[in-house]
């Protein structure tokens, strides 16, 4: 452990007087300890958390080290000595990066658990039951082991969902003729009425030309197993230059002259870049120190941020709408299908599903449609020192959306913003082993299931801290129908500037409701215990 | 705390000894006292050809001047009809829509506000100085600052007495001349010419407030609204005319009914109470910076999207409370 004293922790504010203590380097951990002031105050950040670690040029109060975390909290250290400067400077930039998965934290990380409970907590989620949940299998839909080696596809989890008439030799045919062997499989199924289903695949290896009968046959199974509609939709979520550029590359997408009664629609949602780009520029504009209206309103639109929240809603809307009041069955996919299409496929299930908006239905949304389906976080959340141009907040995007539905909706959701937060922070932690690697099988092969801990255990646990107080319970709201004019989506301030407590509201409707129900529960404890 | 209008010095520098007396009166002994002029200093200066000014160094040597600049009354009805453009506008362009928020600078002027009532409120409690506020005439940007400043010193401001209190002092008895600010709002062929929205922007600044710290208030959103419209359009003759003696003029109270007599019936005061009241003696102070504040959806958004779900919220939060 690397211990240095006096060192200072700048607030963004430079008239305040800044906080004099020690800072710690624990194997997990950085703790800055502030014992100047009657209350001792600890600032915890753990190393899988930091983005990076800047020197900044000496100033009069000593040597500065800022911080830049994944989860938006941003440190700002001044030292006294330039060795320890240099030191925790070095320290943390090869603690910060960890080189094979064997360093993250999730196969250090040892709660007091037993065996049995951990295990216990890997199972928590069965993606089976919720497949069930929608009537599958069915005479159209059936539950596949084709994959169960991987033959099919290496990023997809060994279960499918696929529909009844696809058979062996089509399903292997499509596989061929999609990017990274992703086929068409279903995601979400409307189990009382309607038969419209949600399937999801990567782009098709068409080029210009080709074309691939068993690929053909795929869709026309998906779309016949909707009896009541004449068609069905395909959804590209590229903006139609980036789908047609990747013709060029012998990949593109669906000709509607190729494939039976398709409609085609793009989308147009920008790509990883763009949304790593926006999300810096966002950030630039929460650091400005003390900018006016106008610099923080100009900086918002420069960054674009919103536009892009406001895409991906509406095409998740569009899913949602054609499912439901449509009875129209849509297939979607972007690129490799395991970025914009889960976004969209998530967010088309919260709209239309109540059960996704419980705690344990929000937990079996992300185990399907993000963690099964290999939404690739390893890369994305830059878990180990890799390509920084893989790197995306494409997760962030999402949970962004679902706020912004709590906004629109305050009585529909089970969990509160917290809950949200949570998440999010242990996307980039490592300490659960949940989001490592970048698909089933990888996590097979760490080994994951047997050497590191479920997150999902965890949350439930807190529960009462994390739930929403205004859920008006599972029957309230059937589908959600958010707006989606522009000035219906905000700037998340607890997200982005989460650690800027001074701009918050300084009292907390959230805590005085929770705390409110607690005290009642407390109440009706203690009257039960006195009968 | 007082407020003013401005000192009529001209291009001669005049002083006027009795001015002077006055206000040096309400200085604490040993202490400064401060002037916050809501124009900036080049207007000040200016003002002087037209036989206005402020005050100087030299003849007010015990008050430190501090410009802290609101945006004049004939501008604010502007930014109002631009914002009202904005959120009306159907084209889902969310670059077109940040731009037209950030161009009609309604969210400006509520920081502006905010920021120069603060700094009011900080001479009077951490540096216990006296506070003399004014701009030009001493009827728009000098009642939001002092009426604001109450706010955040004053808990009592924050009841509903106290807060019709307060719009009755430092709004219409110090002579707000609502009949020539509220005669049009944001939908009007005609030209402006004395319209502008400075009690609504007073009420948007309560209201972020509210928002900052929603247990400090005894009244919700919807009184802010309800005050908010009966200053444009009312049944009562409380806001009518544009200052006191007009009102007597017109026997306003003999020939029409007080918006208070209604709202204050106990049936009508129970749609206006915050659930979430509890009562304390705090001096709030409100963040401004631009993440704080936010577009009161309340009033600009009210007829763009359904309320259904904010109001099931609502219930939902006064249940809690009720049965807690």
């Amino acid at each position: 452990t690397l211990q240095v004293e006096n060192v200072k922790l700048l607030d963004r504010y430079a008239n305040r007087k800044a906080a004099n203590g020690t800072l710690y380097l624990t194997a997990t951990h950085l703790i800055y300890v502030d014992a100047s002031a009657e209350v001792r105050k600890e600032t915890w950040i753990l190393h899988h958390h930091i983005a990076t670690v800047e020197k900044l040029p000496l100033t009069t109060s000593g040597y500065p080290l800022l911080i830049h975390c994944k989860n938006f909290h941003v440190a700002h250290f001044v030292l006294g000595q330039e060795r320890d400067c240099h030191d925790v400077f070095t320290s943390l930039l090869k603690l910060s990066q960890p080189v094979k998965p064997e360093e993250l934290y999730a196969f250090s990380y040892n709660p007091k658990m037993s065996k049995e409970n951990r295990e216990i907590g890997w199972k928590l989620i069965d993606l089976k039951l919720d497949y069930q949940r929608m009537g599958i299998p069915n005479d159209y839909w059936e539950i596949t082991d084709v994959n169960k080696d991987y033959e099919v596809c290496s990023t997809y989890p060994p279960e499918l969902v696929v529909p009844r008439a696809a058979s062996r030799a089509v399903v292997m045919g499509s596989s061929r003729f999609r990017s990274r062997g992703r086929i068409p499989v279903l995601s979400y199924f409307e189990w009382c009425v309607l038969q419209a289903a949600l399937c999801r695949c990567s782009q098709p290896l068409a080029g210009f030309s080709a074309r691939c009968p068993e690929d053909e046959h795929m869709l026309q199974a998906i779309r016949e197993a909707n009896p009541g509609s004449p068609f069905m939709y395909v959804v590209d979520t590229r903006p139609k230059l980036n789908a047609m550029a990747n013709r060029a590359a012998g990949k593109g997408y669906e000709n509607e002259d190729h494939y039976e009664n398709i409609r085609f629609k793009f989308i147009g949602i920008e790509n990883i870049h763009v949304m790593r780009n926006s999300l810096q520029k966002l950030l630039e504009v929460c650091e400005t120190k003390s900018p006016s209206m106008s610099d923080f309103l100009t900086g918002l639109e420069n960054s674009g941020w919103l536009r892009h929240i406001k895409a991906v809603m509406d095409a998740g809307v569009f899913l949602a709408k054609a499912v439901r009041e449509e009875k129209v069955s849509v297939l979607v996919h972007c690129s490799d299908g395991w970025d914009r299409t889960a976004q969209v496929c998530s967010l088309a299930g919260l709209l239309l599903d109540p059960f996704y908006r419980t705690f344990k239905g929000f937990m079996v949304l992300i185990e399907k449609e993000w963690i099964a389906m290999g939404h690739k976080f390893s890369h994305r959340c830059g878990h180990l020192d890799g390509d920084p141009k893989e790197v995306s907040p494409v997760f962030t995007q999402f949970v962004d959306c679902v706020w912004q539905l709590m906004q629109q909706f305050p009585c529909s959701f089970e969990f509160n913003e917290r809950f949200l937060l949570e998440i999010h922070d242990h996307v980039y932690s490592c300490q659960f082993g949940n989001f490592l690697g970048t698909c089933h099988k990888e996590r097979e092969d760490l080994k994951i299931f047997e050497k590191t801990h479920s997150l999902w255990p965890f949350l439930l646990q807190r529960k009462q801290e994390l739930r929403n107080p205004l859920y008006r319970g599972f029957t309230a709201y059937k589908e959600l129908q958010p707006n989606t004019l522009p000035f219906s989506f905000q700037f998340w301030c607890g997200m982005y500037n989460r650690f800027d407590k001074g701009m918050h509201p300084k009292q907390c409707v959230l805590d005085h409701l929770l705390s409110c129900m607690s005290q009642k529960m407390k109440l009706e404890d203690n009257a039960s215990e006195l009968e | 705390m007082m407020r003013s209008s401005q000192p009529l010095t001209g291009t001669n520098g005049r002083r006027c000894k009795e001015d002077e007396k006055l206000i040096n009166a309400t200085l604490r002994p040993g202490k400064r006292g401060y002037i916050i002029d809501t124009r900036s200093l080049n207007v000040a200066q200016q003002a002087r050809a037209k036989g206005g000014g402020f005050e100087q160094e030299a003849h007010y040597p015990q008050w430190r001047r501090i410009h802290k600049c609101i945006e004049r009354f004939n501008i604010l009805q502007e930014s109002l009809i631009k914002l009202v453009e904005a959120c009306n506008d159907q084209s889902h362009n969310m670059d077109r829509w940040l731009s037209k928020l950030e161009a009609s600078n309604w969210l400006t002027h509520i920081k502006e506000i905010l920021t120069a009532a603060c700094l009011a409120a900080q001479c009077i409690d951490r540096e216990g100085a006296s506070v003399l506020v004014h701009g030009t005439e001493g009827t728009d940007s000098t009642l939001q600052v002092t009426s604001l400043a109450q706010i955040i010193l004053d808990p009592r401001c924050r009841t509903i007495r106290g807060f019709e209190s307060l719009v009755v002092r430092e709004w219409l008895q110090a002579g707000h001349p609502f009949q020539q600010r509220c005669a049009q709002s944001a939908y009007s062929n005609s030209k402006q010419k004395w319209e502008a929205p400075v009690f609504l922007l007073f009420l948007d600044c309560v209201w972020q407030i509210l928002r900052q710290f929603p247990c400090s208030f005894e009244f919700n959103e919807q009184f802010l609204i309800m005050l908010f419209e009966h200053a444009y359009a009312s049944q009562f003759g409380t806001f009518l005319g544009n200052n006191e003696n007009e009102r007597a003029k017109l026997k306003l109270p003999q020939k029409t009914m007080s918006l208070w007599s209604w709202v204050n019936r106990s049936e009508e005061l129970s749609k206006f109470q915050n659930p979430l009241f509890e009562a304390n003696s705090l001096v709030i102070w409100p963040s401004v910076a631009p993440q704080s504040l936010q577009l009161w959806e309340g009033v600009f958004l009210r007829w763009n999207r359904p309320s259904k779900f904010l109001d099931e919220a609502q219930e939902e939060m006064i249940n809690i409370i009720k049965y807690n």
